[in-house]
């Protein structure tokens, strides 16, 4: 079976549903004619049905579709690398990022500037040189939140069609199970929430408030997954009609789930804007921790840069 | 070979306590006899009927549990079967289904078969059938009931459920 | 010596020249294809979260807030790109604004840039 499968599964859902469906009851002294016939018509409406509640299941988001974005923010934070403290900070089975060697050019300047008294001069080495590593890693960071934000996404469509082709699967072979004189039960467990939790880890302590987001979201989900075990539903039912609903129940706790836990990646992604926002807007001009302010430097003329740069010959 | 495929070709067999009749149970309700032998010859009617009954007891035991087997193979544990009541509906069933009691007897009515629940059994047969039946006519007498009670069994589960659970389908 | 002190600005050119010229822009490079490549991400995502509309709208949930954090994300690495190259040209400016007054310094400064090819 499998999500490859899914409609496959769809169809021979529907085939058995109609084979039991047709011998569930039987004309008697009770049961009339009409009554067979409706129950037969009512059975085939809604064996009818099976294939549409599936369809869209088969047009889920490709995990496979988030390898591209996730290689180039990998490629990213390589750029970003200072070689200290650069191993991911939140994927599990992350990598390690060697030094960016160009960045180190960045070493040299300082001494080059370092003998121009100006206030400009000073202002670039204290606001913007001296900062620097700590900005630049700051800003390695974000692009392992902004890259951690798409693992999640592509760990919970996985799961997401693990656990659509777990529900097909309970109901055919429940379907299958109905012979004989025993009321049973196929039980399903949706993966679907705690996926998010295996890709990250729920570390963060470590890292500047910002990063811990998606951290901390993951850490809460563990706890509440942790808490209901893993969830679960069943697929049930004396009548052939009465598994269909059972079985669309749990298609609709899947929806349910997939849609809680695509919010909770949201939420933790819109946490991160905020804290970035806060933090670049702090009250502090010398508090920008992901991006220095523009060094007045920058916007030297012929005309003011001997005052920038304190050149008083 | 999926679920359906495996309990339709289920061959499950019993013995009785001391060994003298042997049963077998093909799929849903193809049934075989067989005595050890002298058994036939040497056995008292009442020791007939008490081996019988045995037999029955526990190749229908026997057949629950390859059910079962099969379902948990095919499901990796999933599926249950008899699971624990969610209703006041299906206690209803379990409790009514426990006390259905199943009739079949052969052709002539000289072996007549009964079971409660499917757990007590009790055969019956007719004075003096032994004697004048041959082995092979009584195993036959025994099939042929023991397979009218299987489908009586059927017949009066399917009539339970409807009472129980009709009203949950919406069909008229 | 009169032209001592021309050398030894001359040399200071230098230092703020080369620091300008190549080690600031070679960094900026580096965000700006930083930069690309988180837009590169971002394109790539954009047409991963697609899926049908009853699964949150046809983008999900997530999309606009994660196309926002990248956006930020790209604007951070542009501004410091550009913070980089900008005031690597002041200092390009720099020196060569001081070296047409100063001849000796200026002497020094192109010797400078023609022996390190600073060009």
């Amino acid at each position: 079976m499998g999500f490859e499968n899914l409609m496959q599964t769809a169809a021979a859902i529907r085939s058995k549903a109609i084979e039991i469906g047709k011998n569930e009851i039987q004309e008697s002294d009770e049961i009339p004619k009409e009554w067979v016939e409706a129950w037969r018509a009512d059975v085939e409406r809604k064996a009818n049905a099976v294939a549409g509640k599936f369809q869209p299941f088969t047009e889920l988001p490709d995990p496979a579709k988030f390898n591209g974005a996730i290689a180039e923010l990998q490629r990213v934070m390589g750029k970003l690398s200072s070689g200290q403290d650069t191993s991911d900070p939140i994927s599990r089975n992350g990598r390690v990022y060697p030094a960016n060697v160009a960045m180190t050019k960045m070493d040299s300047v300082k001494g080059d500037v370092q003998g121009w008294s100006g206030r400009a001069a000073q202002e670039f080495i204290t606001k913007f040189l001296t900062p620097f590593p700590a900005v630049m890693h700051n800003q390695f960071l974000l692009v392992a939140a902004l890259k951690a934000a798409l693992e999640a996404e592509q760990a919970m469509w996985k799961a997401s069609r693990e656990d659509i082709a777990s529900i097909a699967e309970a109901t055919l072979k429940y379907l299958e199970s109905m012979r004989g004189c025993s009321k049973n039960q196929a039980v399903i467990v949706f993966t679907v929430i705690a996926s998010i939790c295996a890709v990250l880890t729920s570390s963060g302590g470590a890292l500047p408030i910002a990063i811990t987001a998606i951290g901390a979201v993951a850490s809460a989900g563990a706890d509440i997954v942790g808490l209901e075990s893993a969830p679960k539903t069943q697929i049930d039912g004396m009548y052939v009609v009465m598994v269909l609903a059972s079985m669309e129940k749990a298609i609709n706790q899947l929806v349910e789930k997939i849609m809680y836990t695509e919010n909770r990646i949201k939420s933790a992604v819109a946490n991160i804007s905020d804290q970035i926002h806060s933090a670049q807007s702090s009250s502090n001009p010398d508090q920008h921790s992901f991006c220095a302010r523009r060094p007045s430097l920058a916007d030297a003329s012929r005309g003011s840069i001997r005052h920038d740069l304190g050149y008083t010959g | 070979m999926g679920i359906s495929e495996r309990v339709d070709s289920m061959v499950v067999r019993a013995t009785s306590p001391n060994g003298s009749i042997t049963a077998t149970v093909r799929g849903m309700d193809s049934i075989e006899i067989a005595f050890m032998p002298g058994f036939y010859q040497r056995a008292t009617p009442q020791e007939m009927e008490t081996q019988l009954a045995q037999v029955a007891r526990v190749l229908w035991a026997n057949r629950m549990r390859e059910y079962e087997a099969i379902l948990n193979e095919e499901s990796d544990g999933n599926l249950i079967v008899d699971a624990p009541a969610s209703d006041r509906r299906d206690e209803q069933f379990y409790e009514q289904r426990d006390n259905v009691v199943a009739e079949g007897s052969s052709p002539d009515g000289r072996v007549r078969v009964t079971a409660r629940g499917m757990r007590d059994w009790s055969v019956h047969i007719a004075p003096g059938a032994i004697d004048q039946m041959r082995e092979d006519e009584m195993t036959y007498a025994a099939v042929q009931a023991a397979e009218a009670l299987i489908r009586d069994q059927m017949t009066k589960i399917t009539e339970l459920k409807f009472s129980i659970y009709q009203d949950e389908v919406d069909f008229r | 010596m009169p032209g001592d002190r021309g050398v030894t600005l001359g040399l200071d050119l230098w230092e703020l020249y080369r620091a300008g010229k190549q080690s600031l822009p070679a960094v900026a490079t580096e965000y700006y294809d930083a930069g690309f490549h988180v837009g590169r991400a971002g394109s790539f995502a954009e047409e991963a979260f697609t899926r049908p509309a009853m699964f949150g709208g046809s983008q999900g949930p997530a999309c606009g807030e994660w196309m926002e954090l990248m956006g930020t994300i790209m604007k951070f690495l542009g501004d410091t790109g550009e913070a980089l190259d900008d005031t690597g040209a002041a200092l390009v400016m720099a020196a060569n604004t001081y070296a047409e007054t100063d001849r000796a310094a200026g002497r020094e400064l192109q010797r400078l840039i023609t022996e390190h090819h600073t060009e």
